[in-house]
């Protein structure tokens, strides 16, 4: 089959059922197509050959037929296959500055949340999508490297450990499944992004804030402008990519960057972090 | 005193923000980060070579400040940093 | 839904196999050629391409052709994201070549640039488009210890290895075990000669210096004459087993022949080098293989030229069953029931090659236990 991935082609080969309904679940029956002429990526999510087949059974991630990362157990194979996409992603989508930052919008303005794996961007992401924000991406941000736009995946949303409890009691219609515990990041589960999110992902936008999250608990929300000198330098640490573009990822980034009013932010409550949210102004 | 210029395959590209500077150098792939100072210090020395006590001065007059210690440390460590990420270099004697 | 089996390597038919190659050797060959690709041509094309480490260079040929705007847009993106991959591959050898300079300076000996860095400085067709790993230099043997301590002074350290594997760097292989740069990451091979010392074959280093030529502004600074990395090249590619990169390799010969061989004194000068070095045999099978698969243009019956003394026609045939299948992409659509064998068996005979019948065996078996285990750290990726 053939898995609609924002602007990407994914031919998806794989003997596992749950997988193929999971897929049609998380990203929508219109990003399953049949085989076509064209795929930007060939990947296998399969059982492996011999004992792990159906002992203590395991999935593999493979692109073009090389395994990408150690097998997973197969109850894991939602994460195996989201965890390979953002690999390939890192690794050959050079079309684009790459950033590990999540990606909503509204009325025309996005918000960049760059963050590493635990400061919360995720959970922010999924709250705010289902509060009249749009879902580009909850990790992965893409910055055309040809005219600064953002591109939309609006791949389903990873959540761990306590945000799972807290997003199912803040959405409670929310489509949150293929919970999966003792993973090497602890219990994960995967919420669907909304429909509009999906059906808008080719609509680009542009970034009006970028906003730094960090979840500390029991303190009141707050948000503090930051430098803009200093936010370039973060979001370089949080670039996949930047170092390969050379000075045209600078001046890319850094055009982004001029067009952004740049925060900090912690939060605890998320209805309070929502609330500072739609008070944003857009930069004059 | 030891007169620095820019450093001959350094290529830099410029971003001034709220006082503070953003800098890329395409000779070695690092993009730096220069205070209000720092970028003064970098700015003069790609324009024209002097030494640290010339930049203090020129800095002192241009701002209004008094050319002191303080200052002078600062130029100067300011020179020593960019000599270590080869944005600057000595001009042999 | 389909079922399908567990991954292995898909096998197909060897006609099935040439079919599927053949695009992506035409399009090397041939790159204006990527005009009349279908969608689905692509499709095929790109997989192979970024397995045998050509994507890159592809983009560049296509588009020094004129034909990449041609390029249907979906592949044109993953041709142009390889070439920026590419690019900062280039730039960063630049660099990391400045700073082994800088670091040997002190040292005042000559430094022999091999492989992609001397390609790069050198400006050689190979260059174009290239994906560059560590950075390969040759120096005298008699300096080999002063310049390990000067590199271990700024900044670069040995991994950490067995003592065993230590051993067989500098006993069977002709280098130091690699080091890397503890801020930077980059490795740096070094190297006294380019082509290990066998049982049978003693390379004369000394004349690889004497005709070393140099590049840039840096006297210091040299690449081995053209028929000299040509040769390396084909020794390296043609006795050591290693085939991970195998069409790129082949490729990188057929560009230097084409580059090289518009001086029409080079073919003379080239065959008599390989009677002088004793690498009559792998100049033999980089001429048949670059010309039979890409199409590299040679002078009229170089190929039989005796002083090459080329292989009966037995062993002949026997070999080019076993490099036509090592040559290709390393890529399912590639693979027939013969690759793997052909693999193995060309692993092998690097080892025969290189190593006396009594050190061979152990070597092998220690060799696939430590694969076993994982812990495999000495070079060779031969696959068994």
């Amino acid at each position: 089959m053939i898995l609609r991935c924002g602007p990407m082609a994914i031919d998806v080969d794989t003997d596992l059922p749950e997988v193929v309904a999971a897929l049609e679940v998380y990203y929508g029956p219109d990003a399953i197509l049949s085989k076509r002429d064209f795929a930007d990526f060939f990947v296998e999510l399969r059982r492996p050959a011999g004992l792990r087949r159906w002992y203590r059974p395991q999935v593999i991630f493979a692109l073009d037929g090389e395994q990408l990362f150690k097998p997973l157990p197969r109850d894991q194979a939602m994460q195996a296959f989201e965890w390979g996409l953002n690999w390939i992603i890192e690794h050959h989508c050079h079309q684009y500055l790459i950033v590990h930052a999540a990606v909503i919008e509204k009325g025309g303005h996005a918000i960049l949340m760059p963050g590493q794996p635990g400061s919360g961007k995720s959970t922010l992401a999924a709250a705010m999508t289902n509060r009249g924000w749009r879902l580009l991406s909850d990790e992965i941000a893409l910055i055309s490297m040809a005219d600064g736009a953002l591109s939309a995946l609006a791949r389903p949303i990873s959540l761990k450990n306590e945000s799972i409890p807290v997003l199912r009691r803040f959405v409670p219609d929310a489509i949150i499944g293929c919970e999966a515990r003792d993973t090497v990041k602890g219990t994960v589960a995967l919420m669907r992004a909304p429909l509009d999110s999906i059906a808008r992902i080719a609509q680009t936008a542009r970034a009006s804030w970028i906003i730094f999250p960090r979840y500390l608990n029991g303190l009141p929300v707050e948000i503090r402008r930051r430098s803009r000198a200093s936010t370039l330098m973060s979001i370089i640490e949080h670039s996949f990519n930047y170092s390969i573009h050379g000075k045209a990822g600078f001046e890319r980034l850094a055009d982004v960057i001029e067009a952004c009013d740049c925060y900090d932010f912690s939060y605890a409550d998320l209805n309070e972090a929502v609330e500072v949210f739609d008070a944003l102004k857009p930069p004059s | 005193m030891t007169r620095w210029r820019k450093a001959g395959d350094a290529e830099l590209s410029w971003r001034y923000w709220d006082g503070e500077a953003v800098v890329y150098n395409d000779a070695s792939g690092d993009t730096h980060h220069l205070d209000a100072l720092a970028a003064e210090v970098l700015e003069r020395l790609c324009t024209h070579a002097a030494d640290v006590e010339e930049v203090s001065q020129a800095i002192a007059n241009a701002y209004g400040l008094d050319p002191d210690d303080d200052l002078n440390a600062a130029v100067a460590g300011s020179v020593e940093r960019f000599l270590k990420f080869g944005l600057i270099e000595p001009i042999p004697t | 839904m389909r079922t399908s089996p567990p991954i292995r390597p898909t096998v197909q038919s060897a006609t099935s196999v040439r079919q599927n190659q053949v695009r992506l050797a035409q399009l090397l060959a041939c790159p204006v050629a990527a005009a009349g690709l279908s969608l689905a041509d692509w499709s095929l094309v790109i997989r192979q391409a970024r397995r045998a480490g050509v994507l890159a260079r592809l983009c560049d040929l296509i588009e020094e052709g004129g034909a990449l705007s041609a390029v249907p847009e979906p592949a044109r993106l993953h041709l142009e994201a390889a070439r920026t991959l590419a690019i900062k591959h280039a730039h960063d050898v630049r660099w990391e070549v400045r700073c082994i300079k800088q670091a040997l300076a002190p040292l005042d000996i000559p430094i022999i640039l091999l492989k992609g860095a001397a390609y790069l400085l050198a400006d050689l067709p190979p260059a174009r488009g290239r994906i560059f790993n560590d950075v390969d230099i040759m120096v005298p043997e008699t300096r080999l210890p002063e310049v390990e301590v000067a590199l271990n002074a700024n900044g670069w350290r040995f991994h950490k290895l067995s003592a065993y594997d230590e051993r067989y760097y500098r006993r069977w292989m002709h280098q130091i075990p690699p080091m890397t740069h503890m801020a930077r990451g980059t490795t740096v091979d070094v190297h006294h000669t380019i082509v290990a010392p066998t049982r049978r074959l003693r390379l004369n280093a000394a004349a690889l210096f004497a005709a070393a030529i140099p590049v840039g502004d840096d006297p210091k600074l040299r690449t081995l004459a053209p028929a000299d990395m040509l040769l390396h090249s084909a020794a390296h590619l043609l006795n050591e087993g290693e085939f991970d990169r195998g069409l790129r390799d082949l490729d990188d010969m057929n560009r230097m022949l084409r580059h090289f061989g518009r001086d029409e004194g080079f073919w003379q000068a080239l065959v008599e080098r390989a009677e002088e070095l004793d690498l009559r045999r792998p100049l033999f099978y980089a001429f048949r293989y670059a010309s039979r698969m890409l199409g590299t243009p040679l002078p009229q019956g170089i190929e039989k030229t005796p002083r090459l003394r080329p292989p009966g026609f037995l062993l002949r045939s026997v070999m080019d069953l076993l490099f036509e299948r090592a040559l290709r992409p390393r890529h399912s659509t590639c693979r027939d029931a013969l690759t793997g064998p052909a693999l193995s068996l060309l692993y092998l005979r690097a080892h025969y090659l290189l190593m006396p019948a009594r050190t061979l065996v152990p070597h092998l078996l220690r060799k696939a236990y430590a694969r076993r285990v994982g812990r495999d750290e000495t070079p060779e990726r031969g696959w068994l």
